[in-house]
């Protein structure tokens, strides 16, 4: 591969970006107002390499640019598609082994100071740093390091090529500002005041986040690349999901990322309101702990063979349960990724829905019901477990209570564990769970898998592959389709490694949403992303003549 | 117990004048018929989930007087169900309290004195802590409980008031010439607490339980509301208000019902409670 | 007077201490660490982990940890909490005025309510007004919580939307309002919470208070009034209820556990962040120090609540002035 230039069309979208930015601000035209977005979910931290909830990463992504910003197609191979952001400039060293981003001088933080190239580096070494203990750190792992070659330019060395390495360090490392940061107690990031009161060179800047209520960011009238039309965005925390949705029906809220049933129904009638179907990438399933909660040394007494959970998938009607859940919204995944990745499909062999076949497989496995409780045994081992919920998530809780149903047709006992996010998380951290209902949010990247599916995500402390699933053939297969270049190539490869996935069942996958999202039919809504809901909200309006009183507050700071 | 039959006859003859007494105790007699004979007359199985696609959610109708829920369950199965929980939950702790109360109340109203005092003064205390609080605190600690352990952490916690009603009736019956005489006839202590003074201070406790069941009734409801009293599958009054409140627009009839159940239910017991004080008051 | 005060305050601190001995066994028995979540976390490094347990003494023996435990909640030091990454004082400062706004107005309000409806009950006792209001107090007197919310919710936010769903006042605008403006949003936002707490502390308080009144009015002095030649309604005014009141007040320091875990169900109904909200979430978090801390509070709020219902009781009846 030869140097690559900005292509043409990245160059004139950068020129327009440049012609908005000159436009003085003020509350004229479609500049100005405020955007009240409804959550159940309060972020983590506001920290980049340290986030893992997805709320953390949408606040974060107001607040922190990256090096460049993926393009509508959501192309993740090569640079092709990528739009310029904090870098203004990339070039590819002669054999690929290394990137060169050229930061654009008139970016700066918002405390003034210039974005440099140390600032890439400390963003990325604070991923890479075992102190820190990232959760992003596979997503990084492709990255040997990155250096400064000078105050403007930061270069990102690769071990090896791969068809998405562009996308590993334009979109994965995010520079975070390394004057503030430098002298930071790594092993305690989580409790240094920046984590929860950041300084970031995005189109928003950070006002204020009061616990379990709202955080608050205004728009900077000063970002290099133009102000966003918005003044201000404010992410309103609702203690549960049902108030987070009735908050945008009583008009308290302007915008929420996903109605389903009947309160889909209700904002449909809505004449103020507006809903927009944008896909997603979220996948949901019944993830297993392979080892023994007590003693990981061990597998897990009854979900540590193969068999028996491959029997447990037979059991489901995961069609079903996806109707009752999603009604026609949601359909069940080919395998561990989103549709919408473009690589999974219907070629991939499912485990059918029998319960009667997974009865006849639980008796030859040795599981019989010996004492007539309606529960099998085997070896005095009853076929139990407990299944943990959170309990910020209904569509999860719902689906827990089917599963438990379904599983009591073939002789299984579930238990449903509903546990608050935090508690769930600590669980998870020390792998002390039978099985869970989880959903992931992957990056729009085929290779994200490392980090919830492979050996290394169950190996690091803070991976993701929290049921421990290590196959030595799934990581060899993930692992040569990462490194694979040919992009037709790379999907065979992938197929293969979903393949082994779905035969060996260390998850059994749900449902993947096709998510509708709920507004305010005054809100012009931009670029709703399957992956990034939010990753227009900079060009998000509201025309001057709809406004309401929350939209005229200006860009003054609260009155206090 | 001749000593109890007096007040107790007069209160069953003028209970049986009183309509509102008779009503009250038919409606808790039918609901308390309907909880234990479920599995019997209940039109379907409590947790199966029959069609999750074609029959969730569905308004009342004939086949489902109660309509079904979002799991395509019977409401009416699952409040009859949810009875057996309910109910059998209240009596029993209840049945606990009592027990524990007339016992503390009755040993520190027959000793006196500063153990007397000492045993009120942590009556006073316990008294001062709110009962929700105390159970989530203790609910919350020790994860999924199950049933038997509702039962004993409400029970454990609803004594205090009875110990302080039996502690002052024995106080004054103890040193009542009744008392006094049977200890001069050379009974010991515990054969006139137990002979003579308890059976006259039960009086006041059973119309203080009959209130309590009410309570206790609300109280459960309000944990498994919480979400942290009664556990899914298992159907309570409560928990099936829960699931019903977030499908309130859409689902009425969920939550509707299992609270009606309570309501009736409590203003029965409330309504015999009261019934019973004035039938037992020896002033009329 | 003095005498009442100094006893009371004695006996407040017994149970302050009670309630606080009572919350330390009970996070201590429960199975697990008393920092389990933040100390299990993988994401909390085995150093960081001892460093913890060694800061807060959980190494040191279960009887030392209590006086420690004990003396530093005296000396109204709370502790850091772990959920909301401040101290436990500030989270509780934040959630108190919330609790104290909601109890407060639904007292006032559920006071003067049922006084009223006791008085109209008792001066046409056995009417059709007496019996039909007497039913439907019961009705209110035995609902829950939580449901009484849910269909206030139901009627007066989602099908006629009146009212906010939840919090204390608008999330955003609030800041940006003038001063009549937040009062109204206040106001807004505390009626359906205030309101389920008033009709159910409202009917409790008519039920006690009508038959009290009738107790009075079979009085000697009431008789007396009466042959004095005051009309029935005058002394029922004048004499049986003053005298009655007592009573009342008295009623309500010993309902006041009952109302403050009425007000943490209500909270959590209508997501309003007072202590009840604080509690919950508290537990639900394990953030053990605040957890202890709302007990405790919670407790001195009981006792606090007892005592004032007390000297205000002896006000109002001299014959209790010397108990």
């Amino acid at each position: 591969m030869t140097t690559r230039r900005l292509s043409a069309a990245a160059l004139l979208l950068a020129l327009a970006a440049c012609g908005r930015g000159d436009r003085a601000s003020g509350s004229e035209g479609d500049v100005g107002g405020t955007v009240v977005i409804s959550t159940a979910a309060e972020p983590d931290f506001l920290l980049p390499p340290i986030i893992l909830s997805a709320m953390g990463k949408m606040v974060s992504d107001q607040l922190f640019e990256r090096l460049a910003e993926i393009g509508p197609k959501m192309n993740a191979m090569g640079d092709e598609g990528f739009e310029p952001r904090l870098a203004r400039h990339w070039t590819w060293a002669p054999d690929s082994l290394s990137i060169a981003f050229e930061l654009d001088p008139r970016a700066h933080w918002h405390d003034g100071k210039p974005v440099r190239a140390a600032d890439v580096k400390m963003g990325f070494d604070l991923m890479r740093d075992p102190k820190v203990a990232s959760p992003q750190a596979p997503n990084v792992a492709e990255i040997d390091s990155v250096t400064v070659r000078d105050s403007l330019t930061a270069v990102a060395w690769y071990h090896r090529r791969s068809l998405d390495q562009f996308f590993t360090a334009a979109y994965n490392v995010i520079p975070v500002p390394a004057h503030l940061l430098g002298s930071v107690d790594r092993a305690n990031l989580k409790a240094d005041p920046f984590v929860r009161n950041p300084v970031g060179s995005g189109p928003f800047r950070f006002v204020r986040w009061v616990p379990s209520q709202l955080v608050e960011l205004v728009a900077d009238t000063t970002y290099f690349r133009g102000r966003p039309k918005l003044d201000r965005v404010v992410v309103s925390i609702a203690p549960d999901p049902n108030t987070a949705v009735t908050r945008l029906l009583a008009g308290e809220a302007d915008f929420i990322e996903v109605l389903r049933g009947e309160q889909l129904a209700q904002a449909q009638k809505d004449p103020k309101l507006q809903v927009k179907q944008y896909g997603g990438v979220d996948y949901a399933f019944l993830q297993f702990n392979l080892r023994d909660p007590k003693h990981h040394g061990r597998p897990h007494p009854v979900l540590g063979d193969r068999n028996v959970r491959v029997a447990l998938a037979m059991a489901l009607d995961r069609a079903a349960i996806a109707r009752n859940v999603y009604d026609t919204l949601a359909t069940v995944p080919f395998g561990p990724a989103p549709r919408s990745l473009g690589i999974a499909d219907s070629t991939i062999r499912q485990i059918p829905y029998d319960s009667a076949r997974a009865k006849r497989m639980l008796d030859s496995l040795g599981w019989r019901d010996s004492n007539g409780d309606g529960i099998r045994e085997k070896n005095g081992v009853p076929l139990r477990f407990s299944v943990m919920v959170p309990g910020s998530s209904r569509p999860r809780q719902r689906v827990a209570v089917l599963i438990q149903e379904q599983l009591k047709g073939v002789g299984a006992d579930v238990t449903i564990d509903q546990l608050d996010f935090n508690a769930m998380i600590a669980k998870l951290g020390t792998r002390s769970f039978d099985a869970l209902i989880n959903s992931w949010h992957p990056d729009p990247t085929p290779s994200s898998i490392r980090q919830t599916w492979t050996s290394e995500g169950s190996r690091t402390n803070d991976g993701s592959n929290f049921g421990s699933y290590e196959s030595p053939v799934f990581d060899a297969q993930v692992d040569s389709a990462v490194a694979s270049h040919d992009a037709k190539q790379a999907r065979t490869l992938y197929l293969r490694a979903y393949q082994t996935f779905v035969d060996d069942a260390p998850a059994i996958m749900l449902y993947e949403p096709n998510l509708v999202a709920g507004a305010s039919k005054r809100i012009r809504l931009v670029n709703l992303r399957p992956d990034a809901w939010w990753a227009g909200i900079a060009q998000w309006s509201i025309p001057a003549g709809e406004r309401i009183d929350r939209d005229r507050i200006g860009l003054r700071p609260a009155a206090r | 117990m001749s000593a109890t039959s007096g007040p107790w006859s007069v209160a069953l003859r003028r209970l049986r004048r009183d309509r509102v007494a008779i009503g009250a105790a038919a409606a808790i007699v039918i609901l308390a018929l309907a909880a234990l004979l479920a599995p019997l007359i209940a039109p379907y199985p409590p947790n199966a989930q029959p069609d999750i696609v074609g029959m969730a959610t569905l308004p009342p109708s004939g086949a489902h007087p109660f309509g079904t829920d979002v799991f395509s369950r019977d409401v009416l199965t699952r409040v009859m169900y949810g009875g057996r929980v309910s109910l059998g939950v209240a009596v029993l702790s209840i049945a606990l309290s009592i027990t524990i109360g007339t016992a503390y109340g009755a040993v520190a109203g027959y000793v006196g004195g500063a153990t007397e005092a000492a045993m009120m003064r942590l009556i006073d205390a316990l008294l001062a802590v709110p009962r929700v609080l105390l159970l989530l605190l203790a609910l919350a600690l020790w994860g999924a409980v199950g049933l038997p352990a509702l039962i004993l952490m409400l029970g454990l916690t609803g004594w205090f008031g009875t110990s302080r009603l039996v502690r002052e009736r024995v106080r004054a019956l103890s040193r009542g010439e009744f008392a006094l005489a049977a200890r001069a006839l050379g009974a010991s202590h515990a054969r006139v607490l137990w002979r003579h003074v308890l059976p006259s201070a039960l009086t006041p406790v059973i119309v203080a339980a009959t209130l309590g069941i009410g309570n206790v009734v609300v109280l459960e409801a309000s944990l498994s509301y919480l979400g942290i009293g009664v556990r899914p599958p298992n159907a309570s009054w409560g928990n099936i208000i829960q699931e019903g409140s977030e499908q309130i627009a859409s689902g009425w009839w969920i939550a509707l019902f299992p609270g009606l159940a309570i309501l009736v239910t409590v203003v029965a017991f409330n309504l015999l409670g009261d019934a019973l004080r004035d039938a037992l008051d020896p002033r009329k | 007077m003095r005498r009442l005060l100094a006893a009371r305050a004695a006996q407040a601190v017994v149970v302050v201490a009670v309630v606080a001995t009572v919350v330390f066994a009970l996070i201590h028995l429960a199975p697990g660490d008393p920092f389990g979540a933040a100390l299990e976390s993988g994401r909390v490094s085995p150093e960081v982990r001892a460093e913890w347990r060694a800061r807060y003494g959980l190494d040191r023996p279960l009887a030392e940890q209590y006086v420690r435990w004990i003396g530093s909640v005296a000396r109204g030091d709370l502790g850091w909490s772990f959920s909301r990454n401040r101290p436990v004082a500030g989270a509780l400062a934040s959630a108190l005025p919330n609790t104290l706004v909601l109890m407060g107005t639904a007292l006032l309000l559920s006071i003067a309510l049922g006084i009223a409806a006791a008085v109209l009950q008792a001066a046409r006792r056995g009417s059709l007004v007496d019996r039909g209001s007497s039913a439907l107090l019961l009705v209110f007197y035995s609902m829950p919580e939580f449901w009484l919310g849910l269909m206030l919710l139901l009627a007066f936010a989602y099908e006629l939307p009146i009212f906010p769903v939840s919090g204390v006042v608008d999330p955003v605008m609030h800041e940006y309002m003038g001063t009549w403006g937040r009062f109204v949003d206040r106001v807004r936002h505390l009626a359906l919470p205030a309101l389920t707490l008033t009709l159910l502390l409202s009917a409790a308080i008519a039920r006690h208070q009508r038959a009290a009144l009738l107790d009075v009015a079979r009085a000697d002095f009431t008789r007396t009034a009466r042959a004095k030649g005051l009309s029935p309604r005058a002394v029922l005014l004048r004499h049986a209820l003053r005298n009655s009141l007592g009573t009342t007040i008295t009623l309500l320091g010993l309902m006041f556990p009952a109302l403050l875990g009425g007000a943490v169900i209500v909270e959590t109904v209508f997501a309003w962040p007072g202590m009840g909200s604080l509690a919950t979430s508290a537990i639900a978090q394990r953030d053990y120090p605040l957890v202890s801390a709302t007990a405790i509070v919670g407790a001195v709020m009981t006792v606090a609540g007892s005592v004032i219902a007390d000297v205000l009781g002896a006000t109002a009846d001299p014959r209790l002035r010397d108990a």
